[in-house]
């Protein structure tokens, strides 16, 4: 058994104490991967809202929907829901609500 | 560490404690980087590896299902990173790297034992992935036959027998540096 031991310690020998160089640079890789993984994360969710909003238009046109009335169906939406903040919390919620819900969907592209 | 507290610092890691996951790291570190300093051969590419096996350790955490130890499941991963690492070089490239390790970083070592080292290396390289793997398990004792077979996927058999049979072509390195001294 000791002759097993002796190889092991020829081959490579274990660290004598843990080593807190070893931990932080474990942690820094670590944290580095989970920056990137979520970098990719959000470029790729980037990448799938820009296709979306880009696709809208030609697959509504496909089905004989013109660019105008897209354009009107997306005004009218808008106004309604600034209408109803409107009415429900005065102009300074409105506003308040609809720059909370913009940063938010901006944070999240 | 006792089992408990591991239980403990791993729920906490999972739940995104990278100060327990710090002390995971240190509880294990010892183990994983001798199985891959010997499997390797050399020190650098042996920690460089650890280290990614660690920070992958992080990732997939929520994977461990406790039915094996935590440094078995961080050695199952590390043993993928140096298989992938083995592919990605060449055979000749490790050769070298081992050499160069060899001569550079233990200078102060008598002269003997670095020959040993060598003739060690050499042989180690000859061996099959799984052979390398299994001595550099068992062999410091660190790990037991039942461990390294669910590290590496083999059954258990398999393993016994690679390390017997590695075990001798080593000592037969070994027997021959010791002639041609």
């Amino acid at each position: 058994m000791s002759d097993d031991l002796e190889l092991a310690a020829l081959l490579g020998e274990a660290p004598r104490t843990s080593d807190p160089g070893f931990r932080l640079d474990v942690l820094a890789r670590t944290a580095k991967r989970a920056r990137r993984r979520a970098s990719r994360r959000r470029a790729a969710r980037r990448v799938a809202h820009s296709t979306l909003v880009g696709a809208v238009f030609p697959v509504f046109q496909a089905f004989g929907v013109s660019a105008a009335q897209l354009l009107l169906a997306a005004g009218v939406l808008g106004f309604t829901y600034v209408l109803a903040l409107l009415t429900i919390d005065g102009p300074r919620g409105a506003l308040a609500r609809s720059r909370a819900v913009l940063r938010m969907a901006f944070w999240r592209a | 560490m006792d089992a408990g507290e591991e239980a403990r610092l791993i729920g906490l890691a999972r739940g995104g404690d990278f100060s327990a996951y710090g002390r995971l790291v240190d509880a294990h570190q010892a183990a994983v980087r001798a199985f891959l300093r010997r499997v390797t051969g050399n020190y650098a590419d042996a920690d460089d590896i650890a280290q990614d096996a660690f920070a992958r350790t992080w990732e997939v955490l929520h994977r461990f299902d406790a039915t094996s130890s935590l440094r078995t499941f961080i050695c199952g991963i590390a043993f993928q990173y140096w298989r992938r690492a083995r592919r990605a070089q060449s055979r000749r490239e490790v050769r070298e790297t081992a050499y160069a390790d060899l001569s550079d970083t233990r200078t102060d070592e008598p002269l003997e034992r670095a020959a040993q080292r060598l003739a060690l290396r050499k042989a180690m390289d000859e061996l099959s992935e799984g052979q390398r793997a299994a001595l550099a398990l068992c062999l410091g004792q660190d790990f037991t036959h039942a461990e390294a077979a669910e590290i590496l996927g083999l059954p258990l058999g398999t393993v016994k027998s690679h390390v017997t049979r590695g075990r001798a072509r080593l000592q037969a390195a070994l027997g021959v540096a010791g002639v041609e001294r």
